[in-house]
């Protein structure tokens, strides 16, 4: 290829790319300004987790089975019960948002959905005791209205 | 891998002990006692059925204690890994040009280092191990035979502490030079380097006044 | 005076822009030229192979996520359970491994759009950068809709997948990929043709095809030398069997050569996704599997396409609640070894296009 015609080339080819980039410059912008504009999260977004208030008992559906401690992959949940039988009750359900991964597997094994995800992603703070989340914490977290995420709960091997 | 691969291979090298064979074998005797005890115990139900009498309690089948190896696995004594190595390369019948990883297992009672190679034009894989006594953990290197092993070789003593001998580099790859102890052993505690516990004790010291320490409210 | 010279020692890394994670090269110049590079790796070691053997089956599917390459965490979970369900002799049900196939090619385009935008900010092309993030948000949106991540999913699990597809996702899919297609072109008007990319990619780094085989350099960075080998058609997995797909091959093995492997590749990752979608059947998406698992005895290695290379999963079952061994065969590994390899002799700004032509990770380089 002759200088001549490489100069052509690249000259041509260049026009392409910088015509694109015009022609991109007139299309409709997706850019979103953040912190005023917030795009929309679906469903099934991992966000915060949260045990929603049972509106029929006025407490939250979770039965105390420890399925969700268990199988945490960072140890992250911490449940304490008291009581025998039927008196069981909560007196602690805690959870180290810091160490959570958001994988979900706690709110998979859940026989009851006691705990579900929140789309709710801001949850930055500048002090980390902030992020240990308490019984209350977790109550009030949780959405007025059931999620609809359209994933069918698991059902027992 | 054919069986007559297998066979070609286990004649050039004799000392090779073709474990995936053995494990089946194991397995099939395993699976025939089962059978002949299921069959046991289907008479006696039969007969306790003929008498009248209540049926024998079932059977509950214990996994038997055999080592299965899904891959085609040969133990390889330690001074032979290099020209089995080689021949494995070079033979055109096997032509495994690839060496994907070299690696080991921590048992009880022994390191195994994994080498394990791929055929791309056979599609064919297979595992070699080299069973190597914990307290000289050494074993001959293969950068020769392929270059790509030098990485693996450096990670595989990084973390398990075996020595390749004649690897043209072999330092740290994972961990920093002057860590102490290879972490992927079973016998491995991770301690923390004084300089660590001086700087974490200092930070700590530095960020406690910001700590407000009440409960954190949110919406 | 006469003129006195001497070699430069630099230190490229471990935080420099350019070295997409944290890599440190020591690189030994002469003037421009690059007499000697020798990488230093392990800055991210996360040692998640010890970690896998203090967790359950069920758990290290989180840990596949993060602990490996964060790019392509779909690819990680696959090649896992692949690899524990052959150990456990679990069959997956059809419209799980469709799925499956589905979310590791809509992976697999994923991860060659980040390493087209960075390596495109690596050579001064600003414009692709935000352009492939544009699409990418796209995808992740269709990623979110059904697994609720965006990067770390934990979609897959031992036996099938978590969740069936929201009603309307496949259109949505479909929506994505019409829209996605012209695009590739439009990276070809950008690019292909330029003379200042072609001046800083065609014929740097050329790794030959003896040189990539003994070096162990799989995935696209191979299949730019001329070594035709996908593992997907090689030993099909999942239904790859099923679904029609070329291997894009190219033969100078330079990094103009790879990019124009990825860029086909992401055309026949757009293929495989139609065809899966068209071919999705009805029915169970996941086997019963208990949370407790216990694999019998045994051992096995699975390996898989990555967007990278064969991501390989040897797995050792003692018969417990968690792995007695996991190794994970890390494509970027190898082919961060072979491409640092030939980087003797080349120019000093050679580096920046070497480097980004391997689309390493440097998660998955030190795991």
């Amino acid at each position: 290829m002759s200088a001549a015609e490489r100069v052509i080339r690249g000259a041509a080819a260049l026009g392409t790319g910088l015509g694109l980039t015009f022609r991109t410059m007139l299309r409709r912008k997706v850019t979103v300004r953040y912190p005023v504009e917030k795009l929309p999260t679906s469903h099934r977004f991992h966000g915060l987790l949260s045990l929603p208030i049972d509106p029929e008992t006025g407490k939250d559906r979770c039965i105390i089975c420890f399925q969700c401690e268990r199988i945490c992959p960072d140890r992250c949940i911490h449940i304490e019960a008291e009581g025998k039988g039927k008196e069981r009750q909560l007196s602690r359900f805690d959870i180290e948002m810091d160490k959570c991964c958001y994988c979900g597997l706690c709110v998979e094994v859940c026989p009851t959905e006691a705990i579900v995800f929140v789309p709710h992603y801001e949850t930055s703070t500048y002090n980390r005791a902030r992020l240990l989340y308490s019984h209350d914490d977790l109550n009030r977290a949780a959405p007025k209205e059931p999620i609809a995420t359209g994933i069918v709960a698991r059902r027992r091997p | 891998m054919t069986p007559e691969r297998v066979a070609a291979l286990l004649g050039r090298f004799p000392h090779l002990q073709d474990l995936s064979a053995e494990a089946a074998a194991a397995q099939a005797q395993a699976d025939e006692a089962w059978a002949a005890k299921e069959r046991e115990w289907q008479a006696a139900a039969a007969q306790a059925k003929a008498e009248g009498k209540p049926a024998p309690r079932p059977l509950r089948r214990e996994d038997p204690p055999v080592h299965r190896y899904r891959t085609p696995t040969f133990e390889v004594p330690r001074d032979e890994i290099v020209d089995v190595c080689r021949w494995l390369r070079d033979n055109p019948e096997f032509d495994m040009t690839q060496l994907e990883f070299v690696s080991a297992v921590d048992w009880p009672d022994r390191l195994e280092v994994v080498y394990l190679l791929v055929s791309m034009s056979r599609a064919h894989t297979a595992v070699l191990k080299v069973p190597v006594p914990k307290d000289d953990p050494r074993i001959a290197s293969v950068v020769d035979v392929w270059r790509g092993a030098d990485w693996h070789e450096r990670e595989a003593y990084d973390l398990f502490g075996i020595t390749f001998e004649g690897h043209p580099d072999l330092r740290r790859i994972m961990m920093s030079a002057d860590w102490k102890g290879h972490p992927l052993r079973k016998d491995y505690v991770y301690e923390d380097p004084e300089w660590l516990v001086e700087v974490a004790t200092q930070r700590q010291r530095e960020i406690a006044p910001t700590q407000d320490g009440e409960r954190p409210s949110r919406a | 005076m006469p003129l006195r010279t001497e070699e430069l020692l630099l230190n490229m890394g471990p935080q420099h822009p350019s070295t997409h994670g944290v890599l440190r090269l020591v690189v030994t110049l002469d003037g421009e030229n690059i007499t000697d590079v020798r990488p230093d790796i392990g800055y991210l070691h996360s040692s998640v192979e010890k970690m896998m053997e203090h967790r359950t089956y069920v758990q290290n599917v989180a840990l596949t996520d993060r602990g490996m390459d964060y790019l392509i965490a779909l690819n990680n979970e696959a090649a896992y359970c692949l690899a524990v369900e052959a150990l456990a002799g679990v069959e997956v049900p059809e419209r799980g491994r469709y799925l499956r196939v589905i979310f590791q090619e809509l992976n697999r385009i994923a991860s060659h759009l980040v390493w087209l935008g960075t390596w495109g900010i690596d050579l001064g092309a600003t414009t692709l950068f935000l352009w492939c993030f544009r699409e990418r948000e796209r995808e992740l949106d269709l990623f979110e809709q059904v697994t609720g991540g965006r990067l770390h999913h934990v979609y897959f699990r031992i036996g099938g997948v978590y969740a069936d597809v929201p009603d309307g996702w496949a259109g949505a899919c479909r929506d994505f990929l019409e829209y996605f297609l012209p695009h590739i072109d439009e990276y070809h008007q950008l690019l292909t043709q330029n003379p200042i990319f072609e001046a800083r990619t065609r014929g740097v780094g050329v790794i030959g095809r003896r040189e990539a085989v003994a070096m162990g350099a799989s995935g696209p960075v191979a299949r730019a030398s001329g070594i035709a080998y996908d593992v997907r058609k090689a030993v099909p997995y999942e239904v790859y069997d099923r679904l029609g797909f070329d291997v894009p091959v190219q033969a100078s093995g330079d990094c103009f050569a790879r990019y124009l492997v990825r860029l086909e590749e992401m055309r026949q990752s757009v293929r495989i996704i139609r065809q899966a979608l068209k071919d999705l059947p009805a029915g169970e998406f996941r086997a019963r599997v208990p949370v407790a698992m216990k694999p019998p005895r045994g051992e096995v290695y699975v390996r898989t396409e990555s967007p990278r290379g064969t991501l390989g999963m040897y797995v050792v079952s003692d018969g417990g609640e968690s792995p007695y061994r996991v190794k994970i065969r890390a494509p970027s590994f190898s082919n961060l070894y072979a491409l640092t390899e030939i980087m003797r002799g080349w120019k000093i700004a050679d580096i920046i296009a070497i480097l980004g032509s391997i689309d390493i990770v440097l998660s998955d380089v030190d795991r």
